[in-house]
């Protein structure tokens, strides 16, 4: 059975294996969810795909939005419209929603909408590790986190039956180890009754200048209600009776604080409250602090709970020592684990503990000290690679390689450890290599600005930027890595490629159309697969006095490979003469396709056959024509 | 029915991405799951989609709370490629059985002569002094034998099933293989899990 057939099973009570985002995924489609909206990105993404892959059958509407802004907006005009609906993204993506979760947090909703947030502590797939916890007090909204995937199931089950209760948007944190970690999980039943939207005008729903102090107050009404469901919710729970120290840990860290108490045995000393709501259950709290002398708190990311501990205890007239990240005794930066958790643990209660013996940490020392790193790289025969070759080669023509990347997030991030000096000089955020490009091209600095932005990046967050560039002169070269997936988060469909979520065939965004839409005057499609004609194009791009737009267009290698497959097609790799070979690395060094490997001893360039996927643009590449298409006449 | 009496067992399994780790952790889970176990699983790994170091946790048993396996506290490790099984070295417990692949996957590091790779004896050396049984062969020769070195992931799972050391029945592993593995190669995969488990069988015997 496929994965969609495990997902739609209407078997209650079975356990099966689920992904802590197939879990949440499932949890939307047992609480009734209509409309489920998302953009792509680690570590939400399969949220939604899973959503996507049974919405037929469940008649959901779910989608790939353009970006986070409009996937909320999208799930909110449901949710206004009285359905069950949700939004679900990686961190970074709410920082999009603010703006509108500004105002619907005071408008507030009549079918259940929530938005799932999925953290990165640690930012493996991130440019920042920022704690969405905090936007639960800026948007005076309730947020609920799980403790691991089961829970992530019923978390999100509740926060719609919550959302709709109180008629205001719930938020839900995941982070990464949840959403990427896969347990053993109890199906529910499915509840069927679909709704028919229905638009009811009100007032409320027009946030219009001098309305806001009005719909604040009935926000600030609900509080009372939200710090209730607080008090009584099954995800704050006071466990054992422990009178040593009292923590308190918060979503994941609780499964940490749990195992490192076992193996510390220290569990009968301890009291732990497991943390689950945001606003916190202040009376449970104080029930805490009532039996323990000293408080150690654990979360990740930020010391959230923490500073609010200390204001409930302050409230309440305590006088408990309350420590955690502030205090030094947890780790302040990265995600947390069990190991970090038992050594705080143990600091704290001056316990003696080590998870290795010193001969094992010697060994363990010795053999690291062995390990070669293994550094990300692009794919073998990846489009990004040949493109990035071309525009440093025209930088040498043009600027005397005298050129500024400034780079986005997507796959083509990679060029900053692919290549030396790298090929990405700034990344910041979805869109800012055309943004921060303006801002450098007006700055006066002598080097070509080029920014790099995939097609799935340009079309979330690259429009108005390049609007802007046309309209304040900013003279800038604009490489539009066209890949026709968004291939880092797991190859899903965008505007751009003329299919939904959900298979089906849409309207194809024409990327050319849009940057001329745009204004700029100059537009060239090349195909990085054709150097020269694509160094000639993008040489001539730098020299143009304004704003030019290059889109390289290639199917992403790894698409191309499943096609492939499917069509019968072989795989010819290809092979260096080591005889022509002169060694000089220029296909290691410049050009960086990862299937080329060197032979020290023989000074030449060897061609890893497993890996060579066959795309044959090292021949190009080659200054002396070395290459040639594979067959058994060569070895090393 | 088997005993459900497990409080904490830990499987580690250390590779590159394309070797095929995620589908093993997925089986040997599945298979947990079917015999009625709690079961917690993270598979750990960057941004890369292929050539990167992947772990995989898995924890099986009644008092397993987080998905990630705490300094050296795995059971075992099933290494599919030698420096990934020193990589994880410091997960391994003492009294930890390791099976280890010593087909090396060589870093873009070590391909391009700027890095070296240790040798497999240093390698297994190393990995003997820290754990309590190491087994190490060419697993891709036993892949191959199956029909495709792409078993290797289901060789290593036959290897596993092969230890005894948890109280799984070979037809629910067997059960597991059949439904993970890409239609139309269902014969050739439990082919490779036999031989993984025989290995093994022969070599604890």
């Amino acid at each position: 059975m496929g994965r969609e057939g495990i997902i739609a099973k209407d078997s209650p009570g079975e356990r099966v294996l689920l992904l802590g985002n197939e879990a949440v995924a499932r949890g939307a489609i047992e609480a009734g969810v209509q409309v489920a909206a998302s953009y792509a990105g680690t570590p939400a993404s399969e949220i939604l795909a899973t959503i996507a892959s049974v919405a037929d059958r469940f008649g959901i509407h779910a989608e790939w939005s353009t970006n986070e802004m409009v996937a909320f907006e999208t799930a909110a005009g449901a949710a206004i419209a009285g359905l069950r609906a949700m939004a679900s993204m990686k961190h970074v993506g709410v920082n999009w929603c603010m703006d509108p979760l500004m105002a619907v947090n005071q408008s507030g909703v009549i079918g259940g909408l929530v938005v799932i947030t999925a953290d990165d502590p640690g930012a493996y797939s991130s440019q920042n590790e920022q704690d969405n916890r905090r936007y639960s007090k800026m948007t005076e909204l309730l947020m609920l986190e799980p403790s691991d995937a089961a829970e992530a199931k019923e978390t999100v089950i509740k926060a719609f039956a919550i959302s709709e209760r109180l008629e205001l948007p719930v938020l839900v944190r995941l982070v990464n180890r949840i959403c990427h970690s896969r347990a053993d999980i109890t199906l529910g039943p499915f509840k069927w009754g679909r709704r028919k939207g229905e638009f009811k005008r009100d007032r409320r729903w027009v946030m219009i200048a001098s309305s806001s102090p009005e719909r604040h107050r009935w926000l600030h009404q609900q509080q009372g209600e939200i710090q209730n469901i607080a008090e009584q919710s099954a995800l704050n729970r006071l466990e054992g009776k422990g009178s040593e120290l009292g923590v308190i840990a918060a979503g994941i860290t609780y499964t940490y604080v749990k195992d490192a108490l076992r193996c510390l045995g220290l569990t009968e000393k301890v009291s732990v409250l497991k943390i689950g709501t945001y606003p916190l259950p202040r009376n449970v709290v104080l029930q805490l602090l009532d039996r323990v002398n000293t408080i150690l708190v654990f979360e990740e990311v930020e010391p959230v709970v923490e500073e609010q501990v200390k204001e409930i205890a302050f409230d309440g007239g305590k006088t408990c020592t309350i420590k955690g990240k502030l205090t030094g005794d947890v780790q302040r930066e990265r995600d947390l684990n069990v190991d970090a958790v038992a050594d705080s643990i143990a600091h704290v209660m001056r316990v003696k503990y080590r998870a290795l013996t010193p001969a094992k940490e010697a060994a363990v020392e010795e053999s690291l000290k062995i390990t070669p790193p293994r550094r990300l790289l692009m794919c073998p025969g990846c489009p990004h690679t040949p493109t990035f070759f071309v525009i440093n080669q025209a930088g040498r023509k043009a600027a005397k390689g005298k050129i500024i990347y400034s780079g986005d997030i997507g796959c083509y991030s990679l060029g900053f450890y692919t290549f030396e000096p790298p090929r990405q000089d700034t990344q910041f955020c979805m869109g800012a290599s055309i943004g921060v490009g303006c801002g450098l091209a007006h700055s006066g600095v002598e080097d070509i600005v080029v920014a790099t932005i995939g097609d799935s990046t340009f079309i979330h967050a690259g429009i108005p930027p390049l609007i802007n560039a046309v309209y304040n002169n900013a003279s800038m070269v604009v490489v539009i890595f066209d890949n026709e997936t968004t291939a880092m988060t797991g190859f899903q469909h965008h505007p751009g490629t003329g299919v939904t979520a959900t298979g089906n065939e849409t309207r194809k965004l024409n990327i050319e159309d849009i940057v001329k839409a745009c204004g700029v005057e100059y537009v060239k499609v090349i195909d990085p697969y054709n150097i020269k004609e694509s160094i000639k194009t993008v040489t001539e791009a730098m020299r143009y006095p304004y704003i030019s737009v290059i889109i390289s267009r290639r199917l992403c290698m790894l698409e191309w490979l499943r096609k492939a497959r499917k069509e019968g097609i072989k795989i010819e790799p290809y092979q260096v003469d080591p005889e022509k070979c002169t060694g000089c690395k220029l296909c290691i060094n410049e050009f960086g396709c990862s299937a080329i490997t060197f032979n020290k001893k023989g000074n030449v360039a060897v061609i890893d056959n497993v890996l060579c996927n066959g795309c044959g643009v090292c021949i190009q590449v080659c200054p002396v024509k070395a290459i040639h298409k594979g067959s058994a006449q060569v070895g090393c | 029915m088997v005993a459900k009496k497990v409080k904490e067992f830990n499987v580690l399994i250390a590779g590159v991405g394309g070797q095929g780790n995620l589908l093993s952790s997925e089986i040997i889970a599945t298979a947990a799951v079917i015999e009625g176990y709690r079961v917690r699983v993270a598979d750990v790994f960057g941004a890369a989609q292929r050539g990167g170091s992947v772990l995989s946790h898995i924890r099986i048993g009644e008092e397993v709370f987080s998905s990630i396996i705490r300094q050296g506290s795995a059971d075992v490790l099933l290494g599919f490629e030698p420096v990934e099984c020193l990589r994880a070295s410091r997960l391994l417990s003492t009294s930890c059985t390791a099976i280890a692949n010593m087909r090396p996957i060589y870093p873009r590091d070590v391909s391009i002569g700027e890095l070296v790779y240790p040798s497999i004896s240093e390698i297994a050396a190393l990995l003997q002094k820290m754990v309590k049984k190491l087994i190490y062969r060419d697993f891709i020769e036993i892949a191959e034998k199956a029909g495709s070195s792409r078993t290797l992931n289901v060789v290593m799972v036959g290897s596993l099933a092969g230890l005894e050391l948890l109280p799984i029945r070979k037809e629910t592993f067997q059960e597991g293989v059949a439904e993970s593995v890409p239609s139309g190669t269902e014969e050739m995969n439990i082919k490779a899990f036999e031989l993984g488990y025989e290995e093994i069988k022969r070599a604890i015997r």
